[in-house]
């Protein structure tokens, strides 16, 4: 039995179970806790889940693969106006966001192959440079996307409680699936080839991962993660412009989160956007005219002292914390 | 006809900001793989540090431009070597969203010293243009186009001719020999950082005159300086000249020919075709960028 | 530990839970809160301020006087104020923040139009009123919303005076150049519309990308179409890059105008001669002729005693804000009493007259008893120009 137990415990399935069944937990606890929520701690949350599944969608790239999406903004954008052109007019927002989410992966599959034969800052800005054309053509075509005017959606029939629900709970399905992409590129055998690549590509391809392949995959897998929050996201706020979805400070904002959460780990976004989200909110309620600068200095000192991100913090001293706890008891 | 030259004369003009703009970008992110989001920042503390003195301390333009270069020479020194330097050792995004993060506690200062208010100097270089073939040059825009050009002279001096370039091409290059070499690296890194600085502080003192300023304002010349850098090559000189140049004449031509509300698209276009076509830029040598990936 | 204490822990846990989700500043019996979130560091933090201190300067007045005089009790005004670092995701964060944690039920809106828009669908749901004193775009209004009122006139009026002003100085050929941004391109479209109306050609409209750094080539084609006048909106960056460019590629219109600019601080400082002569379309000024009916002001005493206490000459935004909440205070004194569904209703019956203007709304929530006038940069100084009932000196066409 305990050899069984053992082998169990060694077998890579297990990690993922345990992992799905943690993951299980935390949706289960989502699920539960709007009752308890004001309306205020419930946007927050919904918030906290959008930035999570953003930054998922960055991680996936980023953090798995090793290839800085820094433009990944671009697909939110996509997302938001492909969504907010659809429920205008008449889809359902399950369809809407669907349409929202298929030109966002169509993109990244074509430009992937060309674009990801660059590395490093070189990658980062290529995707930078593909927002700032998608941007533009959103803010141009107006007899389209309605241009530099933005696109006003219409109200969702109910109450201010009603609308909170509805994106909540569409944001905690966008979650659970943007753990399942986590769970899936940590432990699949695609998995296995994305992170072959982030530790040498050359040495992946010489091995026989098709790099090319696998990079785009993953890359349309992150376009259409943060596609959906983007659609979510017009449905939610119910107005849209370009400079607001395009806004490459959603993307720098992911990218802070899975670093600081932990690069290339399941919940390393969640963790992210909840420690950056509580500081920035707690900010804004004292120090009205300082929150840039705390944020900013919370940033510096973050990098300075957990280079790893705070589950590499956490898993570093956990042995001691560990021991501790131990002797004390 | 006489449009379509004169367009592009003022996009050589602005080329040439551009160009002096990006050097500063483009050697930290050369030599010590850093891409410094706060450059932005640095450039509009140079603005301020130009305005103050003009209008506080009643000094002529020529002797606020050098103030402002070595207010943010020193800063970016003491940056470099207090915090920056304790990063060189980690991934590149690690420095990436250090300089994020600072870049947010600059605005936030820049606000809190000195209001959101926009501000400029007026009339340095007054209003009169002259004439050259036809073509009307502004005063200003020529010799902004002037310093600009005297800078980058200055620094390709100072890379190629001086002990000091040569360690920071050396550390560039490959900072564990240049150590075993007795260069003292960290000093080198700040140094450099500290030269980046000082081109910002020389380009906020142009913005100053030319341009508008205010704590949010830039990020747009981050922007800007990311693109020439690209197109020209990173760490290289002539291609930031080259880079700037480019940028500068496509964005005009882009304006007078297309809508103009295309001109940063099209900008941004000529970034990816570089970038797929000749991923090292225009300029770009091997041994400034492309062993660090 | 055993099981009837970890049942006293989970309760103890939830109970805490429950207390930070209800959790609500006490709030004294005779104090009425508004609340709004401003652009406090952001890039539109210059106008935030402004407005801020035209809401405060409101608080102040009332509260030395003892408070708003509601159903013979006298209460104290207060206003909870959050950043929203001219960010729209924040921005309704932050109003759902003081809806359902600080409970204001008296909501003012926040600056800018995008902002508004968004801010609106979260405060229409919740039922609750949203006076609006910064928000121009007519996109706010014409989406059937019940609880949206701005006192302010919407885009449409910024550019028509202008417009009006081409057409009686006899100047027949316009140039329009905008920002690609949400209340340029609305006030620019306008423009291009009224001069069809007003028989004026379009001679030149173009939009730029924002942040630009040339903007010659707009110029030397608009050069090019031999324009007399010029209406230009944007952001002040761009405007002042503008203004300097306009003389440097030699364009000499007998008229210039901007949608905002030469009345924001640092402007006419930062341009010198380049900024002289331009106009600029004002919700307010010091010369418009009305009486505050609630205050013993005019609009020279509203600047007086504003000056007194913030050290400068108001521009229209501070007023314009302390008109936003005078709408509140004459729906309260009207209901007499707080409850927000009825104070909706009295506000969208408002008909009153304040140094800042008369207002009365239509059923889109848009202020229609007001108008805007017009001023120029004369002698570094802005004054009234347009229309003549309200002008403090002649109009000056450039040479």
């Amino acid at each position: 039995m305990a050899a069984l137990l053992a082998r169990w415990r060694s077998s890579p399935w297990a990690g993922s179970l345990r992992t799905a069944a943690l993951s299980c937990a935390l949706l289960a606890i989502l699920v539960v806790l709007p009752p308890f929520l004001s309306l205020y701690w419930l946007r927050l949350l919904t918030s906290v889940l959008m930035l999570a599944v953003i930054a998922q969608g960055m991680n996936a790239m980023a953090g798995f693969v090793g290839y800085p999406a820094f433009g990944n903004v671009v697909f939110f954008g996509m997302g938001a106006y492909g969504a907010a052109l659809a429920m205008t007019a008449g889809f359902g927002v399950a369809p809407a966001l669907l349409i929202g989410a298929v030109p966002a992966a169509v993109l990244a599959l074509a430009v992937g192959p060309l674009l990801l034969r660059l590395r490093g800052h070189y990658f980062a800005i290529a995707t930078l440079g593909l927002n700032e054309v998608v941007s533009a053509l959103a803010a141009n075509l107006s007899g389209f996307t309605g241009g530099a005017a933005g696109l006003s959606l219409p109200l969702g029939a109910g109450t201010a409680s009603d609308a909170a629900y509805r994106a909540y709970s569409g944001f905690v399905a966008l979650f659970a699936a943007s753990l399942a992409l986590g769970i899936f590129l940590r432990d699949s055998r695609f998995g296995y080839g994305c992170r072959a690549i982030r530790a040498n590509e050359e040495a992946a391809e010489a091995t026989g991962v098709a790099t090319l392949r696998v990079k785009s995959i993953a890359w349309m897998l992150s376009a259409l993660l943060t596609a959906a929050a983007g659609g979510l996201y017009a449905r939610w706020v119910g107005f849209i412009e370009p400079s607001q979805v395009f806004d490459m400070s959603i993307s720098v904002k992911a990218f802070v989160m899975f670093l600081l959460g932990g690069a290339g780990t399941v919940f390393g976004p969640l963790i992210g956007s909840l420690l950056i989200e509580s500081a920035t909110t707690l900010a804004w309620s004292h120090l009205l005219k300082f929150h840039l600068l705390i944020l900013g200095v919370t940033i510096m000192l973050v990098v300075l002292m957990l280079p790893d991100g705070a589950q590499g913090f956490v898993a570093r001293h956990w042995p001691a914390v560990r021991a501790w706890l131990r002797h004390r008891s | 006809m006489q449009l379509v030259a004169q367009i592009v004369l003022n996009g050589v003009l602005l080329g040439g900001f551009y160009a002096c703009m990006a050097l500063g970008f483009s050697i930290v992110w050369g030599v010590m793989n850093v891409v410094n989001l706060a450059y932005g920042s640095m450039i509009m503390i140079g603005a301020y540090v130009t305005q103050m003195a003009v209008l506080q301390l009643g000094l002529p333009f020529a002797a606020a431009l050098p103030l402002a270069a070595l207010a943010t020479f020193t800063m970016g020194y003491v940056l470099q070597r207090a915090l920056l330097n304790r990063l060189a050792e980690r991934s590149v995004f690690m420095t990436l969203i250090f300089t994020f993060g600072l870049n947010m506690a600059l605005i936030n200062l820049n606000l809190i010293l000195f209001s959101a208010d926009v501000r400029s100097l007026p009339d340095v270089f007054g209003r009169a243009s002259f004439t050259i073939a036809g073509l009307s040059v502004p005063y200003g825009r020529a010799t902004i186009f002037a310093v600009a050009m005297a800078m980058t002279l200055g620094l390709h001096a100072l890379l190629n001719w001086t002990p000091l370039g040569n360690a920071i091409k050396a550390t560039s290059f490959d900072p564990d020999a240049a150590r075993l070499s007795g260069i003292d690296v960290p000093h080198v890194y700040a140094l450099t950082f500290a030269i980046g600085g000082a081109i910002a502080g020389v380009t906020g003192a142009l913005v100053a005159t030319s341009y508008s300023f205010s704590p949010v304002a830039g990020e747009s010349y981050t922007m800007k300086a990311f693109v020439v850098v690209v197109l020209g090559g990173l760490g290289s000189i002539p291609g930031a000249i080259i880079g700037g140049m480019l940028l500068g004449i496509v964005e005009n031509l882009a304006s007078l020919f297309l809508d103009s509300g295309y001109r940063d698209a099209v900008g941004f276009t000529l970034l990816l075709l570089v970038l797929v076509l000749r991923p090292r830029g225009l300029m770009g040598r091997r041994f400034f960028a492309e062993v660090k990936g | 530990m055993s099981s009837s204490s970890r049942r006293r822990l989970v309760a103890g846990g939830l109970s805490i839970l429950l207390a930070l989700s209800t959790v609500m500043p006490a709030a004294a019996q005779d104090m009425i809160r508004f609340g709004t979130a401003l652009s406090l560091t952001g890039n539109l933090a210059t106008e935030g301020k402004l407005v801020r201190e035209g809401y405060d300067f409101f608080v102040k007045t009332v509260n030395e006087r003892g408070g708003i005089d509601v159903a013979g009790k006298k209460y104290k005004v207060e206003i909870v104020y959050y950043d929203d670092e001219s960010n729209v995701n924040t921005s309704v964060k932050l109003y759902e923040k003081l809806i359902s944690q600080d409970k204001v039920k008296f909501l003012l809106g926040p600056y800018g139009s995008g902002i508004t828009i968004a801010v609106s669908n979260l405060t229409e749901q919740h039922k609750l009123p949203l006076v609006i004193a910064h928000g121009a775009a007519s996109t706010i209004y014409n989406r059937g919303y019940k609880y949206i009122f701005g006192v302010l006139n919407s885009i449409d009026h910024y550019t028509y005076n202008m417009v009006k002003m081409a057409s009686e100085q006899k100047l027949t050929r316009l140039a329009l150049l905008n920002e690609n941004q949400l209340f340029a391109q609305l006030g620019i479209d306008g423009a291009a519309r009224q001069a069809k109306e007003l028989g004026v050609e379009v001679v030149y409209k173009e939009k730029y990308s924002s942040g630009t750094k040339d903007l010659s080539p707009e110029l030397e084609k608009m050069k090019a179409a031999k324009p007399d006048m010029i209406i230009a909106g944007g952001y002040t960056n761009d405007m002042i890059l503008l203004a300097r460019q306009i003389s440097q590629v030699g364009l000499k219109p007998k008229l210039l105008g901007y949608l905002l600019g030469p009345t924001l601080p640092g402007f006419v400082k930062s341009l010198g001669a380049d900024a002289e002569l331009t106009l600029e379309p004002v919700q307010w000024s010091i010369n418009v002729p009305y009486k505050d009916q609630f205050f013993d002001w005019t609009a020279r005493g509203y600047a007086d005693a504003f000056q007194k206490v913030y050290g400068h000459v108001p521009d229209y935004h501070p007023i314009q804000s302390t008109a936003a909440l005078q709408v509140y205070y004459n729906a309260f004194q009207k209901v007499g009493g707080f409850d927000p569904q009825k104070v909706r209703d009295a506000i969208a019956e408002t008909d009153i007259v304040t140094a800042y203007g008369p207002i009365r709304f239509n059923e889109k929530g848009q202020n229609i008893a007001k108008s805007m006038s017009v001023v120029q940069i004369q002698d570094g100084k802005p004054v009234v120009v347009y229309p003549a009932d309200v002008a403090e000196t002649k109009l000056k066409l450039n040479p």
